[in-house]
């Protein structure tokens, strides 16, 4: 197991190495001078060659990437937003926390409701309910969250006035972003969670166990369901993915201060060291979370660490 | 013979496919947005671009059957000329996927060690960037508008089929008809293209579908956040981002073009489901 986990975290580093190294050169590619952007039009050339060297960007790009990356793993430094002349990491962090907040309470909501709608779907197989469920499941995953967001507002704000359109801190902001953003993950796992189910449901040790005359909720939560995890579990794990790309939506929607809004608004001032660094940061969370997802797995079941 | 027996093939599954009133459903939807986008000219009432700012917001009647958005243009016009956008996002950016990723899933399980191994690090790489994220930081470096939108989105489902080819690529390499073509001297791209790739059709063709969903979905919430299609274009997607301004009082702008994503996504994804009934029977739940 200890083997297993170093062996996963050492290649975890290679993918976030190579993950800098692309997003560097990608954005460094991009046209523009971010001197002439700091500056203004106005600077006088040598003012400009003066910034110019001073940031070091009229050394060759290896050079530079080789530059971040040392400031990244020694000084814990991503790096200065242009536009406001603070850490990026400062920044990113100053944000982070909403973002983490929206995308757990969207998960929460996926896992609880997904598993449970799920298993009655399974349990009530072919019934209306089940037929209801489904349809309801395939809608979710079909429609835009930042639609589905828009529709809320549309009725607990415009019309009905219940809850707040816009903003982040309180319980009453978090309701409509974590539902709209949660909806979709709840879909997925949700017919994860039926057709896992169904596939326990019909093998012979469930049949004992009634024959034993086990009571049937004890069948399906100790016998079925554990047995339908791990498919369970995956898709859960790679939901992170799609929440974390999401909540970049929701917080567009609900106006909501998270490293998505971060970056689309750094994105649109061509403030490239933010847009670089939330990319890493955002990467290096999704593959945290990945890595945890799957020494879980292996937790689970066994038979993996050994592979 | 052969031609024969994959005749039948394609039978049994069109068979399967046409008794799944769920994606037959699918299909018509998506055949009939696709003639809308295709005669979009000549069925929406008015030109999709062109303002009339004395008949501004104007709620649905009989003139506008949408209505109009806040510089007077009709949005049944606009919904209509956004399926052409949209399902045309949808091809090429899945095109791009496709050969892209089929081409790198190919080279990776034929050739197997070194090269796979490159390869599938690579992969690694963009798969660590969640996909909407990835999508949005190309944008980022390319600029906005169609063709870089299409560009993005396309890269960023390329690991998808990559794993889709190379996994299929590995279960066909050890079979004995394609020894017997390495000992007869056939050309390595030609046993790849002749042989390996048209065994990984099925599983392609269910992430296609899946996928153009997927790419749909993704391009209108770029152009939502802004960093897609541009107004005047036409675009669901940014149509909803006008729409989400004027909510107060004006929330039919916001009601059609939702509707369009929707009703073309879910069509997508009810053929997808029933094309992986019908073409993977080991797949079906």
């Amino acid at each position: 197991m200890l083997k297993f986990t170093l062996k996963r975290l050492a290649s975890l580093l290679l993918v976030l190495i190579g993950v800098s190294f692309l997003v560097f050169m990608l954005l460094s590619l991009t046209p523009g001078d971010p001197v002439r952007m700091m500056l203004g039009e106005s600077a006088t050339p040598e003012a400009q060659e003066a910034l110019r060297k001073e940031m070091g960007l009229d050394d060759p790009l290896l050079v530079q990437y080789g530059r971040y990356m040392k400031n990244i793993v020694v000084h814990q430094d991503l790096g200065t937003s242009y536009s406001t002349q603070r850490p990026v990491l400062d920044e990113i962090m100053n944000v982070f926390p909403n973002t983490v907040q929206l995308a757990v309470a969207a998960m929460v909501i996926a896992i609880i409701l997904g598993i449970f709608l799920g298993i009655i779907s399974a349990v009530k197989q072919n019934s209306l309910l089940d037929n209801i469920v489904m349809v309801l499941a395939l809608i979710g995953t079909s429609a835009p969250i930042f639609w589905i967001g828009i529709l809320m507002i549309l009725l607990f704000s415009v019309q009905l006035g219940w809850l707040p359109p816009s903003g982040f801190g309180s319980f009453e902001q978090l309701i409509m972003p974590a539902v709209a953003l949660g909806m979709q993950s709840t879909a997925v796992v949700a017919r994860m969670t039926r057709s896992s189910m169904l596939e326990v449901i019909r093998q012979d040790f469930v049949k004992t166990a009634r024959a034993k005359g086990q009571r049937e909720i004890v069948v399906i939560l100790k016998h079925v369901f554990r047995n339908a995890l791990i498919p369970i579990i995956t898709v859960v794990g790679l939901q992170f993915g799609t929440l974390l790309g999401g909540a970049m939506l929701t917080e567009v929607v609900f106006s909501i201060p998270g490293v998505g809004r971060l970056m689309i608004e750094a994105i649109k001032q061509r403030d490239f060291p933010i847009v670089q660094g939330s990319v890493l940061f955002v990467a290096a969370c999704f593959s945290l979370v990945n890595l945890a997802v799957d020494l879980l797995y292996a937790v689970v079941d066994p038979k993996v660490s050994k592979e | 013979m052969e031609e024969k027996k994959s005749r039948s093939q394609l039978m049994t599954v069109l068979k399967t496919l046409s008794r799944n009133k769920m994606a037959i459903f699918g299909l018509i939807i998506l055949l009939l947005l696709l003639i809308m986008g295709i005669l979009a000219d000549f069925i929406a009432p008015y030109d999709y671009a062109k303002q009339d700012l004395a008949n501004a917001f104007q709620h649905p009647n009989a003139q506008h059957l949408f209505g109009t958005d806040e510089f007077g243009r009709d949005i049944f016009s606009r919904i209509i000329y956004g399926a052409r956008t949209s399902l045309l996002v949808g091809f090429v950016s899945v095109g791009i996927a496709v050969i892209v990723g089929g081409a790198l899933g190919a080279v990776a399980g034929y050739y197997g060690k070194r090269v796979d191994n490159f390869i599938m690090r690579l992969m690694d790489v963009l798969l660590a960037i969640p996909q909407t994220l990835l999508a949005i930081a190309i944008v980022a470096a390319l600029g906005t508008g169609l063709t870089n939108l299409m560009i993005a989105v396309g890269i960023s489902a390329v690991p998808t089929y990559a794993r889709i080819v190379r996994a299929s690529v590995l279960t066909i390499r050890e079979e004995e008809y394609i020894e017997a073509a390495k000992a007869s001297g056939t050309a390595n791209i030609k046993i790849i293209v002749r042989h390996i790739l048209p065994n990984c059709i099925a599983p392609v063709i269910v992430q296609v579908t899946l996928g153009m969903a997927g790419a749909i979905l993704t391009a209108a919430g770029m152009s939502f956040i802004g960093l897609g299609i541009q107004p005047p274009n036409a675009e669901w997607g940014n149509m909803l981002s006008t729409g989400r301004d004027y909510i107060r009082g004006y929330s039919y702008m916001t009601m059609f073009p939702g509707l369009a994503i929707v009703i073309t996504v879910l069509s997508l994804n009810l053929l997808g489901d029933g094309l992986r009934d019908a073409l993977d029977p080991k797949l079906r739940n």
